[in-house]
């Protein structure tokens, strides 16, 4: 299967150290959980016949995303999923369907369409082999990480330069300010589009 | 009623010749290409005619709530610069906030309290704040946004970036959005005149009424697969 | 003999390995497994909505592989007090920045995309594409496919008023 794949990448890993000792700490139980629930969770939203049923369930999965994004140390965007995702978006969708139809179903869940399923398989078969390659969760010779241009410079030139400690703000206004201006306004044109979209001129 | 609309733009129907300009109340002349419901009024239109209930759990949950949640977007707004937050996030908090009132009281009460023109102001307002902070270091000779040819600290012009630009913008368009879909489409098809006809629409709560949809299916269901 | 030892030690080292791949990427494992649920939902589910939260799904399964890539061991986050980088480890933040943009279009996506489909529904009755293709060719927005899912344009099951000659005069208007 595909640990023929494998073979070759891993055995030159683990002959370069021990044997069966990662490089890196292994999973723990409070990320593993999340894992879990996320997956389930989207495998749910998936499954579920009842539109209603999964918006809610998609409503828990944005929160197990936002408690994931906590537990990587991203504070900012863990705030931010929470607010928008799990918020916003949840309400949105509510919205859409009382403003259309929702059948009552028998079933729970829906028969899964198999060609689709294949093709997802597919895809998720060339993404599981590329995983022996990219460098372990938490690495700290990850080219991302390690690099001294690029996340190193960014840590160290922060305060110095823009007097502000919060890094991910200094980046997002200062440093790739135009970047934020550009998604600013395409918050504005979406709301112009909605508004187009449903032939009004006024919000409310 | 949505299924008889004016034709503005020449669909399939004019083919025959005959182009459907009246806005007339009866289902007998609906243009072709037009589906008609199995039982004649759409499922949205049958739900808006439940009336708003009252709850006496979340009106006083988001009486005391409220204020907290909107201090603690604007907290979040503000302290971006030394913690975890910024425009986006208190943004969507204060946006938040705004959803919380309107399923309690009602989403036409809040649409009525939340003037369009609070909405669109903050929304507009936050592009021009942003653009025109980001345009004055151009207009003395700089880049776009540096921050060090304003005549405030970096510090500050970052902050002010986040919370004139980002925040506003962010709250106005999440808020307007709400509204927005709240409204739905009113295929009258004035909402270009002079929107006098938005106010018209009956009051319906998206979130309060999903609780009852017994008596809003019975069409629905032997419609068949929708 | 030594062939078969090697073949089986090396079976062993790689089943240690798949493991041991799962154990430190379970990252992106997860990233990879989320995608491919959004995927299908876009793929297989006909009702617009669930395709809109398929969307979704795949979105943030790609800000997972965002955040991830920053994480390091040991790591805090990306706030440095007062300048002092050699305090400790931070973790990257220019994975945040992007996935906060992301973010925050998304959400305007998905509103565009609601919009849409309060329109869709108010103008056919339906948010089934299934339902809509056949509404579709029967007004004639679609071209008609001959016989291609055996369903006549004639008799379109949720079809409006049979006007048939106008269809078929129809079958050559515009989009």
């Amino acid at each position: 299967m595909t640990g023929a794949a494998f073979a070759p990448s891993v055995a030159a890993q683990t002959t370069a150290v021990s044997p069966a000792t990662p490089v890196v700490a292994q999973i723990t139980a409070v990320e593993a959980s999340l894992l879990a629930f996320v997956v389930l969770t989207a495998l749910a939203t998936a499954l579920a016949r009842d539109v209603l049923a999964a918006i809610i369930v998609f409503g828990a999965y944005s929160l197990g995303m936002a408690a994931l994004y906590a537990f990587y140390r991203a504070p900012d965007v863990a705030l931010t999923e929470a607010a928008i995702s799990a918020g916003v978006t949840t309400v949105l969708l509510l919205l859409t369907l009382a403003k259309t139809t929702r059948i009552d179903h028998d079933v729970a869940f829906e028969s899964v369409n198999v060609p689709a399923a294949g093709a997802a398989g597919i895809l998720l078969a060339g993404l599981l082999l590329t995983m022996g390659d990219v460098p372990a969760v938490g690495s700290p010779d990850a080219p991302v990480w390690s690099n001294p241009d690029v996340t190193q410079w960014y840590l160290g030139e922060s305060y110095a330069q823009t007097g502000v400690e919060n890094t991910v703000m200094a980046v997002l206004a200062a440093f790739r300010g135009f970047d934020t201006f550009g998604e600013a306004v395409v918050v504005f044109a979406a709301g112009v589009a909605a508004l187009i979209v449903l032939h009004r001129e006024v919000f409310a | 009623m949505s299924d008889v609309r004016p034709e503005d733009d020449g669909d399939a129907a004019g083919a025959d010749g005959t182009a459907v300009e009246s806005t007339t109340e009866t289902e007998s002349d609906v243009p072709p290409h037009r589906a008609a419901s199995r039982s004649g009024r759409l499922d949205s239109e049958r739900r808006q005619g439940t009336p708003y209930t009252e709850s006496q759990v979340i009106m006083p949950t988001v009486k005391i709530v409220a204020p907290f949640a909107f201090t603690y977007g604007l907290f979040v707004t503000f302290h971006g610069a030394g913690s975890p937050g910024g425009g986006f996030q208190g943004g969507a908090i204060m946006a938040a906030v705004v959803f919380m009132i309107a399923f309690a009281f009602g989403i036409e009460a809040t649409r009525d309290w939340v003037a369009n023109t609070v909405i669109v102001g903050l929304a507009v307002g936050g592009a021009l704040a942003f653009a025109g902070i980001g345009l004055i270091p151009v207009a003395r000779g700089g880049a776009f946004l540096q921050y060090d040819l304003l005549p405030i600290p970096v510090k500050y012009g970052l902050e002010s970036v986040e919370v004139f630009g980002i925040a506003a913008i962010v709250s106005g368009v999440l808020m307007g959005l709400f509204f927005l879909l709240a409204n739905g489409f009113n295929s009258g098809g004035d909402g270009f005149s002079d929107g006098t006809a938005a106010e018209e629409d009956v009051d319906d709560d998206g979130a309060d009424e999903l609780d009852t949809p017994d008596a809003d299916r019975t069409a629905a269901a032997d419609g068949g697969e929708r | 003999m030594t062939d078969v030892a090697s073949a089986g030690v090396d079976a062993a080292v790689a089943s240690a390995g798949v493991v041991d791949v799962l154990a430190t990427r379970h990252a992106y494992v997860a990233f990879a497994v989320l995608l491919c649920i959004g995927l299908y939902m876009m793929i297989a589910n006909p009702h617009l909505v669930k395709k809109i939260i398929g969307l979704n799904l795949f979105q943030t399964a790609i800000f997972l592989l965002f955040i991830a890539s920053a994480y390091v061991e040991g790591g805090s986050i990306p706030i440095v007090p007062s300048g002092d980088v050699e305090a400790g480890t931070f973790v990257s933040p220019l994975p945040h920045v992007i996935v906060l943009t992301a973010i925050v279009v998304g959400v305007s996506l998905t509103a565009v995309g609601l919009a849409l489909c309060i329109r869709i529904y108010d103008e056919y009755g339906t948010l089934r594409t299934d339902t809509l293709r056949e509404l579709m060719r029967d007004e004639g927005s679609l071209p008609v496919e001959s016989a291609v899912n055996g369903d006549a344009p004639a008799e379109g099951a949720d079809a409006s008023a049979a006007v048939d000659d106008a269809t078929a005069d129809g079958g050559g208007a515009d989009d």
